[in-house]
């Protein structure tokens, strides 16, 4: 039988215990470099122990409970995908999707974590442990390759046998290609322990022992003691017999990271998650709350002020905010409104779509995204509007920024996720029962002085939004402090302005529409453009132009390159004129 | 043991050990590079490595030398030597063998005193040197890329001028990693909270950014806090402006501008920054200031400059990979990172660097 | 009020501040010269400290230099709860006692590696290196087993003592040294929770952690 490739298996990288709140566990498989972390919702990321950015360590970030923050510019990457959240350097810009930490597997069983590359492998199961009843015993880091570990093992398992004393008869076996079980027999009692080996690299690896069932209280630090002492004296003489015949080696494979979370196209507007519809509930009158839970695998991650597409039953497709929060990511959470004059949209979600049923979701875009750097932050929520702003005050209110986000609805029976509002309370302003003219003269009063770095959030009804942007504009707020997003479900997605995009090799011809990136258009086209900042700074996504006048917008190319005008950045320069022919 | 008898002196200038790829070796070679702060050859000859090559730096009469570290009677190290009481050469500790400052060997004393010179083929592997803003130079090719940074402040300044001599020190990372580091606007806010960052203003503006004859310019305000290190008023806001000019490949004056607290005196320091590559992974850091801030003293430039230097260190020492990607698409750049950008491009488009392997 | 002859890349002064702002004592730096005038090595400074060494404290006319002396005496003296030195109980003070004569070990390895490489001390490199892994490896251990009974410092008790701070920075800013923690999980969990103590204040290298949850 060959030896299975180390590669195509899960191997352990941590212990339960090391992952405690807030902390990153530094760890190393098979010559890749791990940060492990915990997030608050009891999720575990093993990721690549890289900042995408300049490649500062991960282990070396800070873990807020739902991000880790990068400590050299202050990136800050999502529990669960690894997505890059936000950039303080660019704090009014929404991270491009695909910038995404790679991640690994992480798996829980014998109380370790277990990682790998493989989408399929699974942790071991062994006649020889049981999967909640285990003792995780301290794990041993050797300077020697795996296979010497595993051979030492097995020559001194007699060492290696029970705490009670030296009447035991003693037996080891392999548990698979990377454990050793040890058995020690005294009359009727039986103890066992598993000893995995968790290969680092070429030259060493960890011994991570398991011992099968819970020691009585009393015997458990003697336990733990006399095995740490064995593993020791094991240590030692491993690695002083492999002295200097130990050559590094690489390891034979490198490890994978796994994909994306959602295979297709990552862009455009065809659906691209399916989801379930785990909780439907009414949270305010006329106000239909759902949560959504992916069919398989993890839900994309989302930036606050991010909505998704829902392709509904009846064919409409509505665009509905997040309300979720950083620290929710099992599931999105949306609310609706039915709306008396409804063309379909929310009357379909709110009358024909039930817990249980199957909805198709587009990923999270996020045209409203929130600067995390102001010196002040005002929310203005109108009725239904309340949505994208909840998972603002939620992420503000978890990094302890200030903020206030002001409520306006009919009456308390109007407002929407009681149950969010509530741990809001020191920065929530309700307003209730306020008449249009009432309405405009508290925005006044919320408005009227406006200090340096003060931005203010508005989603509600078109004639709110408009109101708070005259009367903002009026008390000195500068337009780009002023951020909005027009609530309306009922809007079509693009408007209809063009240019024409010929495609010298394949002969095809497709239409960019206004609010569309060439980019993403030659991708919803089947076009395979690679992209990496997708702010048209690092010309990962550059097309040679062969007709056609430009509209750069990069900042990537010199004047000249500019000039000569036979190259274009895909991510967000345009054509100038009505149509362009590239080579591709 | 030995060495075969077809092996020659010495096969090729790169050299066999060095980690960095043999194509960027050769291209690097023709830099000119730090190699000693003039003060370091006061009390006689030092070692350096550059580039992975052992070295002596030298004073003689006739002006600063460098040569490999290595006499080519016996291979000792002439950097346990010393120079020649006339001042003229550098002598070996081992059989007394002169060397003169071109390298040529001048004198062999167990040789008797009226035997003919010794012969012209009888010289160091000599490398140009060049002694500008305290600093020796060396340039391992014949022909230097590049001149030396045009810094003429640096070389002549009035009274008002304090200059401050940093400690050389020496990091574990790339001379590409330190130098866009140096370079880089958007860390200030995140890395340097115990000395000028500013945690509240993480926001990097569209800057200035210019190709020059001798590298980049970049120009941007930011606001700085100075949290009263040279005086006792405490945390405050401060609006200073810098200028960057980096000369390819590694070297730096970044212009700090502001006015004092008074707003009245308008005052003026220069960082200058240049890295060394000693071996693929191994910088080090050559810096000078100069301040005419009135009052500055050179303890507690040297001392606030050390402390900023021993925030970045760490950061930058656990860069992976520790090599500077030149493939753009390999780490993810954004508006602020465009000097950055530039940088990496040039050193393809212009030098060469990271040109892929040949495929035999 | 205390003078601290003090240089702040000195991880022996940096001690002196933890403790002094956990203890929340003013005290006032005189800063010592290290660079260009070897301040502490000079005629001036001997009459101080003979050995030539930083830190040394005059509080009120008593000076008194070691670092690891200072810590006792600031933490008998300034701690009005008794228990970042428990005088009163004799194991706790035994293996406080212990642990800090431990750390003049990880100062002599770990802190001498980082001396090395960033103010170019003639040390013996991979010797201090190998030193300070044989030094954290006990550590690790230790702390592992303090861990497994509910113990989150150096010594046993419910709070910290001066030899979480005397061994602290000696760990924290081993990687400036060369040192990796990567086999030292338990160690790395320990310098997070000293990170969180109530007043603690940070020196340059040493990354910032997240709050703990609430
Ligand atoms: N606060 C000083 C210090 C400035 C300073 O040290 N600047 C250099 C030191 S490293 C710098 O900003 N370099 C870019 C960096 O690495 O932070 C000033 O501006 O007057
Ligand atoms: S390297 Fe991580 S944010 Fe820049
Ligand atoms: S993806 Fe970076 S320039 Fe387009
Ligand atoms: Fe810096």
């Amino acid at each position: 039988m060959t030896a299975p490739e180390p590669g195509s298996l899960l191997h352990p990288v941590a212990s339960c215990a090391d992952l405690v709140p807030r902390h990153v566990v530094k760890a190393r498989l098979l010559g890749q470099d791990l940060a492990v972390w915990r997030a608050d919702d009891g999720f575990i990321n093993v990721w690549a122990d890289r900042c995408i950015h300049r490649g500062v360590r991960l282990t070396v970030a800070a873990n807020d409970g739902a991000e880790l923050v990068c400590p050299y510019h202050g990136w800050r990457y999502s529990n669960r995908s690894g997505n890059c959240a936000y950039m303080p350097a660019h704090p009014s810009d929404a991270p491009p999707r695909r910038l995404r930490v790679p991640a690994f597997r992480s798996e829980e069983r014998y109380g370790l974590i277990w990682s790998g590359g493989s989408p399929e492998a699974e942790p071991p199961r062994l006649p020889h442990l049981e999967a909640d009843d285990t003792l995780v015993l301290r794990a041993l880091p050797v300077n020697v390759p795996p296979d010497l570990a595993l051979q030492g093992l097995h020559e001194c398992s007699y060492q290696l046998g029970p705490a009670a004393g030296d009447a035991a008869s003693i037996s080891c076996d392999s548990a698979g290609p990377f454990a050793v079980a040890v058995t020690a027999r005294t009359g009727s009692t039986e103890e066992i322990v598993v000893h995995f080996v968790q290969p680092v690299d070429g030259g060493r690896c960890v011994i991570r022992p398991v011992m099968r069932g819970t020691p009585a209280a009393g015997r458990r630090l003697s336990i733990l003691r006399h095995h740490a002492r064995q593993l020791e004296e094991l240590r030692a003489r491993l690695e002083s017999s492999a002295g200097s015949r130990v050559t590094v080696r690489g390891p034979s494979t490198a490890l994978e990271p796994l994909p994306r979370p959602s295979t297709t196209a990552a862009s455009g507007r065809a659906p691209q998650l399916e989801v379930s519809v785990a909780r439907k509930w009414l949270t305010a009158e006329g106000i239909a709350a759902f949560e959504l839970a992916p069919m398989s695998g993890q839900l994309p991650s989302f930036q606050p002020g991010a909505h998704v597409d829902v392709h509904l039953p009846n064919g409409l497709v509505r665009q509905y905010s997040l309300t979720n929060g950083p620290g929710l990511t099992s599931v999105y959470r949306l609310g609706v409104k039915l709306e008396p004059d409804s063309r379909g949209g929310s009357r379909c979600m709110h009358d024909s779509v039930h817990e249980g049923d199957t909805l198709q979701l587009s990923e999270p875009h996020n045209n409203f995204p929130l600067r995390r750097d102001a010196a002040r932050t005002v929310l203005i929520a109108g009725g239904i509007g309340v949505t994208p702003l909840l998972a603002m005050a939620q992420t503000l209110e978890r990094q302890e920024l200030a903020y206030e986000l002001h409520y306006f609805a009919q009456s308390d029976d109007h407002l929407a996720f009681g149950e969010v509002l509530e741990p809001l309370s020191t920065g929530l302003v309700k307003h209730l029962g306020l008449s249009p003219d009432q309405t405009a003269d508290e925005i006044e009063k919320i408005t009227h002085d406006y200090g340096a770095a003060s931005h203010l959030y508005v989603c509600g009804p078109g004639p709110m939004i408009e109101a708070t942007r005259a009367i903002a504009g009026g008390s000195g707020w500068p337009d780009d402090a002023v951020h909005f997003e027009y609530f309306k479900n009922e809007s079509e997605l693009h408007d209809t302005s063009t240019f024409e995009v010929r495609l010298a090799r394949t002969g095809r011809t497709l239409m960019v529409g206004a609010g569309i990136s060439l980019l993403d258009s030659l991708r919803d086209a089947g076009v395979d453009m690679p992209s990496s900042c997708e702010q048209g700074v690092c010309g990962t996504c550059m097309a040679t132009v062969l007709e056609g006048q430009l509209d750069h917008q990069d900042v990537f190319f010199n004047d000249s390159e500019r000039a000569a005008g036979n190259q274009m950045l895909t991510c967000v320069s345009r054509a100038a004129g009505e149509r362009i022919v590239l080579d591709l | 043991m030995y060495l075969a008898t077809d092996q020659e002196r010495s096969s090729t200038e790169y050299p066999a050990w060095s980690q960095i790829r043999e194509s960027d070796w050769h291209i690097l070679a023709g830099f000119w590079h730090p190699v000693a702060f003039s003060t370091e050859l006061e009390d006689g000859p030092v070692a350096a490595t550059l580039l992975d090559v052992d070295l002596v730096v030298y004073r003689t009469s006739e002006g600063v030398a460098v040569a490999k570290d290595l006499c080519i009677h016996r291979g000792s190290r002439l950097s346990g030597g010393w120079i020649s009481d006339d001042g003229a050469c550098i002598v070996c500790p081992y059989h007394g063998l002169h060397y003169d400052s071109s390298g040529q060997c001048t004198l062999i004393p167990a040789n008797e005193p009226d035997s003919a010179p010794p012969p012209k083929t009888m010289r160091l592997v000599s490398y140009l040197a060049a002694e500008r803003y305290g600093i020796v130079w060396a340039c391992m090719k014949p022909e230097p890329l590049r001149p030396l940074p045009e810094w003429p402040h640096l070389d002549e300044y009035g009274p008002e001028w304090l200059r401050i001599q940093i400690p050389k020190g020496t990091w574990a990372a790339t001379a590409s990693r330190h130098c866009e580091n140096f370079n880089d606007i958007a860390h200030i806010s995140w890395v340097h909270m115990q000395t000028f960052g500013n945690r509240a203003r993480p926001v990097v503006p569209d800057y200035t950014l210019e190709q020059t004859d001798y590298g980049l310019y970049m120009a941007l305000p930011y606001i700085e806090v100075e949290r009263g290190f040279n005086d006792d008023l405490g945390e405050r806001e401060r609006e200073v402006f810098y200028r960057h000019h980096l000369t390819y490949p590694f070297a730096t004056d970044l212009r700090v501008d502001y006015y004092e607290d008074d707003g009245e005196s308008f005052v003026t320091s220069h960082f200058f920054d240049i890295g060394s590559p000693v071996s693929a992974r191994t910088t080090d850091i050559y810096q000078v200031s100069l301040t005419n801030i009135p009052g500055a003293t050179v303890e507690d430039y040297a001392e606030y400059q050390l402390v900023t230097n021993s925030e970045d260190i760490v950061i930058v020492e656990s860069q992976r990979p520790e090599e500077v990607p030149l493939n753009l698409a390999a780490e993810t750049h954004i508006r602020a990172d465009r000097l950055s950008v530039r940088y990496r491009r040039d050193l393809v488009e212009m030098f060469g660097l990271g040109s892929p392997e040949m495929v035999a | 009020m205390i003078k601290l002859y003090d240089y702040l890349l000195s991880v022996n002064c940096y001690k002196q501040r933890l403790l002094l702002s956990i203890l929340d004592v003013p005290y006032e730096r005189v800063d010592i010269d290290f660079y260009p005038g070897w301040e502490h090595k000079g005629a001036e400074f001997r009459k101080i400290n003979p050995l030539g060494h930083i830190p040394v404290i005059d509080d009120d006319g008593y000076v008194l230099w070691d670092a690891h002396a200072i810590l006792v005496y600031l933490a008998s003296k300034y701690d009005p709860t008794g228990s970042w030195y428990p005088v009163s109980d004799p194991r706790r003070l035994g293996e406080v006692a212990s642990w800090m004569l431990f750390a003049e070990g990880t100062t002599n390895t770990a802190s001498a590696a980082r001396l090395h490489v960033s103010l170019d001390y003639d040390f013996d490199l991979e010797a201090c290196q190998a030193g300070a892994h044989r030094l954290f490896r006990v550590l690790d251990e230790h702390l592992w087993f303090q861990e497994q009974q509910g113990q989150e410092w150096v010594a046993s008790g419910e709070s910290p003592t001066v030899a979480d701070i005397a061994l602290f920075p000696d760990v924290a800013l081993s990687e400036d040294g060369g040192i990796s923690r990567l086999d030292y999980p338990a160690l790395r969990r320990w310098t997070e929770r000293v990170q969180r103590l109530p007043g603690f204040i940070d020196m340059p290298g040493i990354f910032p952690v997240a709050k703990a949850p609430a």
